[in-house]
């Protein structure tokens, strides 16, 4: 079971849920069994990073995930220099 | 109007073009003469990117007519180097790590060389004072200043 | 991984294109001269909003020596999409306007026609014969202007806040713990507010390109870029363009720092050398880098921190305003990551707006938003520890992150060495050092995260034992170094034996831009790898030779060495092997492509001893320390290199650089005498410490190294201020009259 922690702002889209825990091998599972349960959310998170126990994949939708893998939905990464 | 007529020496050896009276000297050694080394930065001779030598006078050509040149010497960084060999300056640049994205290295050389035909063993306020009208936004000047004050020595001929 | 013994990683070798650069033999974005070029320059708006009601190019057409004048008409129009979410994200649109204006120009200098003739004197003195009637609007010249209830609204159909046209582009929040009840816990409390200035990044090379029309369709650009790939896509999408009919060659480039992840010059040089069917060359005048391409935002920061007697953080509060000029995109989700980020504040809220005004687009600049709420909160952080007579390293060192805290973004951190940064730089002599007369001490931390994002490399091992590594990031820094150190590494030969070269986007795979401190870390990984499957591909050739399976041979140190059944054979060195490459199976070539996470953020303390003149307000940097995390040092003279040009880039954002407007939005200093960067007589040495603490995720621990030195120094030299004037500056640029003024109303 993946366990998401949603931000704040993200909690608005899934009725107040701080965290869930989703079963889901793969990101794009993941994402497809939230817009699922919280219609409302479908297609928002498509271009987020994702934190996976605390690397942020910017294309992140055919990461695998553990079973006990902590993820974060948010803001691409990137630079300047 | 016709074009000017201008024969001059750069870098030693003698060499005409053709003018327009408005042109600068950083354009026609850039667009005429084909000497792509003098860099322009800002044409308003604030950031030293196109430092070139006229009669053994450290001048930005961005403000130098090339009608100008008309039977005077011009060096460029092209000339720093003599046959296969870099010049200290140049060596020591390289040793130091005094350059990154390297737009503003010909033009500190080319005042460098300046700075050393004067004054053979400047301090390191002397070499940061000379060397203030060449902008640098990668180095924040450390190593550029070390490998001046290294090649000075060199070319004092003591131990770097 | 960290107690591998290197043999070349952590050398000083000359860098491999060295010599073209002391020689000025090197080729940057103005280099580019075709046979039959014309020469293309752009006609800007005068006015800093304004419709356009009609453009007459007709004096320019019929001027001798003009062969095409294009305006916004002549170009596709490209609809306004944002694609991305809050904190990031891109909306081709708005390059395609920012690149030549449509039907509207939003800040003084937006592109609004382009011609193309003979010589560049022709081409600029067309421009200027270009007439243009404007209908001037309001202009939103700064923050509070665009917020106020009776703003213009730059863009009403695309950013609506509360069911209401805003000039408010976006809004990120991240929020944690119980705000208002921790802020009744704490024993002290710091609230400030901040401003800080729009500054560009200051690159000495101008924006320049050549671009090639071919027959069949096929576009062919050389330009100044930080990514070809970048601007292959960018101009395909600006332009409606199939990419597959756009090849991009990078040239050397004469310094980006993010400012030239973009394009501006290269679709318009495109449709110039399309409709007159010769190569074109376009190249900013430094007066219009500074007018029309992107600088960073000015801000406005608000915050507020809490803290127990003893230290300990209970409570922050932070809000961001950013510009982000005239079309959506600062980098508020950035400054709003990065701004409390450093400590533990077990309650926290970050608020940070995006604003629209009619300034320049904002372009990416090194760690972009990051120092503007640094700035901030480090300065708070500072007067904190006045207040509770903490010294300031220690104050930091009691609330530092370190593994296995949660970052108000999300995340926990892993293997992270802030705490080793501050350490180091109590221990180090500059800390302790005594101060002379009106001189002052400050030091801050702060962090940027290295980018993965996608690399590619190929490494070929030729029949001389030599070796080419081919990547697709330009060099900006001195990576070409670093590439060749870490095959020079893996093989096993000398580096001056291994050939880096840049491709274009036809020559090299796919790779991301160079920037976002990933260089070394993401393409060195994908080196790496394709260095090892050469290694891989050497032993089998060894095992071919010795006629025995690939398993008895071990490669180490450019050697192959025999095992088990071929135990008894001589060591076989790589230039023995290397002729016998035909014979063994043919050529030595290995590739290898990564998109690895963004990892292992690099953290650093800076130190700054500053003296002001009470006369003048002139300040001086006296002294200044910078001590960084750079997880190993591949190539350490280009680390200490980065740590030292951020630092010089910060120092001048605090004490002189700033975009002056005047009252009709116009810059009024639009080049290097007022735009006032730091010279080599306003800085001493830089002193670098390299802390090495290994990034887990990169084979030999690697950290990105380019952003992080930019981000301290703001704080870092405003806390020496203080410390030097006793006056808290909340308003950068610190020059010498805002000095004055303040030391003056002060009595100090």
């Amino acid at each position: 079971m993946a366990r998401i922690i949603f931000s704040s702002a993200q909690r608005d889209w899934v009725d107040g849920a701080e965290t869930l825990e989703i079963d889901a091998k793969r990101v794009a599972d993941l994402l497809n069994a939230l817009y699922e349960r919280f219609p409302a959310l479908a297609g928002r998170l498509d271009h987020a990073a994702v934190a996976i126990d605390g690397d942020i994949y910017n294309d992140a939708r055919f990461q695998p995930l553990r079973t006990d893998s902590e993820v974060h939905f948010m803001g691409q990464v990137a630079g300047g220099q | 109007m016709g074009k000017l007529h201008i024969e001059t020496q750069i870098n030693g050896e003698p060499a005409e073009f053709l003018c327009e009276g408005h042109q600068s000297l950083l354009e026609v050694l850039r667009d005429g003469v084909g000497l792509l080394g003098t860099k322009e930065g800002c044409t308003t001779g604030d950031c030293g990117a196109c430092s070139v030598m006229l009669d053994g006078r450290l001048v930005p050509s961005c403000l130098v007519l090339a009608a100008e040149t008309e039977g005077r010497t011009v060096e460029t960084i092209e000339g720093v180097a003599t046959g296969d060999q870099l010049h200290p300056i140049q060596q020591k640049f390289l040793e130091h790590a005094a350059l990154q994205c390297g737009i503003c290295t010909p033009g500190l050389i080319v005042a460098t060389r300046a700075l050393l035909e004067k004054n053979p063993n400047p301090t390191e306020t002397e070499a940061r004072y000379f060397l203030a009208g060449n902008l640098c936004r990668c180095t924040g000047y450390d190593k550029i200043i070390r490998a001046v004050l290294d090649a000075a020595a060199e070319m004092r001929g003591e131990a770097g | 991984m960290s107690k591998r013994k290197f043999k070349y990683v952590g050398t000083r070798p000359i860098r491999p294109d060295g010599v073209e650069k002391v020689t000025g033999r090197a080729n940057y974005g103005a280099d580019i001269m075709l046979p039959g070029m014309l020469h293309g320059a752009i006609a800007r708006s005068e006015h800093a909003h304004a419709r356009i009601v009609r453009i007459d190019t007709s004096a320019a057409e019929a001027m001798d020596g003009v062969r095409a004048v294009l305006t916004g008409a002549d170009f596709p129009d490209i609809p306004n999409q944002w694609m991305g979410d809050d904190e990031g994200g891109i909306d081709f649109g708005a390059i395609a306007q920012n690149c030549m204006a449509r039907d509207r120009v939003l800040y003084h200098g937006h592109a609004l026609a382009a011609v193309a003739a003979t010589t560049t004197a022709i081409a600029q003195e067309a421009c200027r014969r270009i007439e243009v009637e404007y209908e001037v609007l309001p202009a939103v010249m700064d923050l509070d202007t665009a917020l106020s209830p009776d703003a213009t609204i730059l863009h009403p159909e695309a950013h609506v806040r509360d069911g209401q046209p805003s000039n408010i582009a976006t809004k990120i929040v991240y929020e944690g713990g119980e705000l208002d009840d921790a802020f009744t816990q704490a024993d002290v409390i710091v609230e400030r507010e901040f401003k800080t200035p729009m500054v560009h990044q200051g690159y000495i090379e101008p924006h320049g390109c050549t671009v090639r029309f071919n027959e069949d369709g096929k576009y062919t650009i050389w330009c100044s870029t930080q990514g070809a790939f970048g601007v292959q896509m960018f101009a395909a999408m600006v332009l409606g363009l199939d990419p597959n009919l756009i090849k991009c060659v990078p040239t050397e480039i004469g310094g980006g720092f993010g400012g030239k992840t973009t394009i501006y010059l290269e679709p318009v040089a495109m449709l110039l050398a399309r409709h007159t069917g010769r190569p074109v060359r376009m190249v900013m005048t430094r007066e219009e880098v500074f007018r029309a391409s992107g600088p960073t935002s000015g801000g406005q920061v608000r915050v507020k921190i809490g803290a127990k007697r003893d230290g300990t953080f209970v409570a922050g509060d932070c809000e961001i305003t950013l510009e982000a000029g005239a079309f959506r995109g600062s980098p508020a989700g950035a400054a709003a990551m990065t701004a409390l980020s450093s400590y533990r504040f077990p309650s926290y809220r970050i608020q940070s707006y995006d604003v629209v005004v009619n300034k320049p687009k904002v372009a990416a600049y090194r760690a972009p938003g990051a120092p503007i709420s640094n700035f901030a909160v480090e300065s708070c952080i500072d007067e904190l520890s006045r207040e509770l007579e903490i010294d300031p390293i220690e104050l930091r060192l009691q609330n530092a992150v370190e593994e296995g805290d949660r970052a108000p973004y999300g995340p926990v951190f892993k293997q992270i060495g802030l705490r080793e940064t501050l350490e180091q730089a109590r221990a180090h002599p500059h800390y302790s050092a005594p101060l002379g007369e009106n001189q002052g001490r400050g030091i801050a931390c702060g962090f940027w995260f290295n980018a993965g994002l996608q690399s590619s490399a190929i490494v070929s091992v030729n029949a001389d034992g030599s070796a080419i590594v081919r990547t697709g990031n330009p060099d900006i820094g001195g990576s070409r170094a670093s590439m060749a150190i870490m095959v020079a590494e893996e093989i096993g030969i000398p580096v001056e034996r291994v050939r880096p070269m840049v491709g274009d986007t036809e020559s090299v795979g796919y790779t991301d831009l160079t920037g976002g401190s990933r260089v070394t870390f993401a393409t060195g990984m994908a080196v790496i790898e394709a260095s090892q499957k050469v290694v891989l591909q050497l032993r089998e050739r060894a095992a071919i030779i010795w006629g025995v399976e690939v398993d008895d041979v071990r490669w180490e140190d450019g050697v192959a060495y025999g095992l088990n059944a071929a135990a008894d054979q001589d060591p076989m060195p790589l230039h023995v092997v290397a002729p016998q490459l035909r014979t063994t199976g043919g050529p030595v070539v290995a590739s290898a492509q990564v998109s690895p996470p963004a990892a292992g953020p690099g953290f650093a303390t800076h130190i700054c001893d500053i003296e002001v003149d009470p006369e003048t307000g002139r300040s001086q940097v006296v002294r200044y320390t910078t001590v960084q995390d750079a997880g190993k040092a591949v190539h350490p003279s280009y680390v200490e290199g980065q740590m030292q040009g951020g630092a010089a880039q910060g120092i001048g954002w605090a004490l002189n650089e700033e975009y002056v407007w005047d009252e009709d939005g116009k810059v009024e200093n639009p080049g290097f005498l007022d735009y006032r960067m730091p010279v080599a007589s306003d800085l001493p040495m830089i002193d670098t410490v390299i802390v090495e603490v290994p990034n887990p995720i990169h084979p030999y621990g690697v950290r990105g190294v380019g952003e992080t030195p930019i981000v301290p120094p703001l704080a870092t030299v405003a806390n020496a201020m203080r410390s030097a004037t006793g006056v808290r500056f909340e308003q950068l640029p610190m020059s010498p009259p805002r000095v004055l003024a303040a030391t003056d109303e002060t009595g100090s």
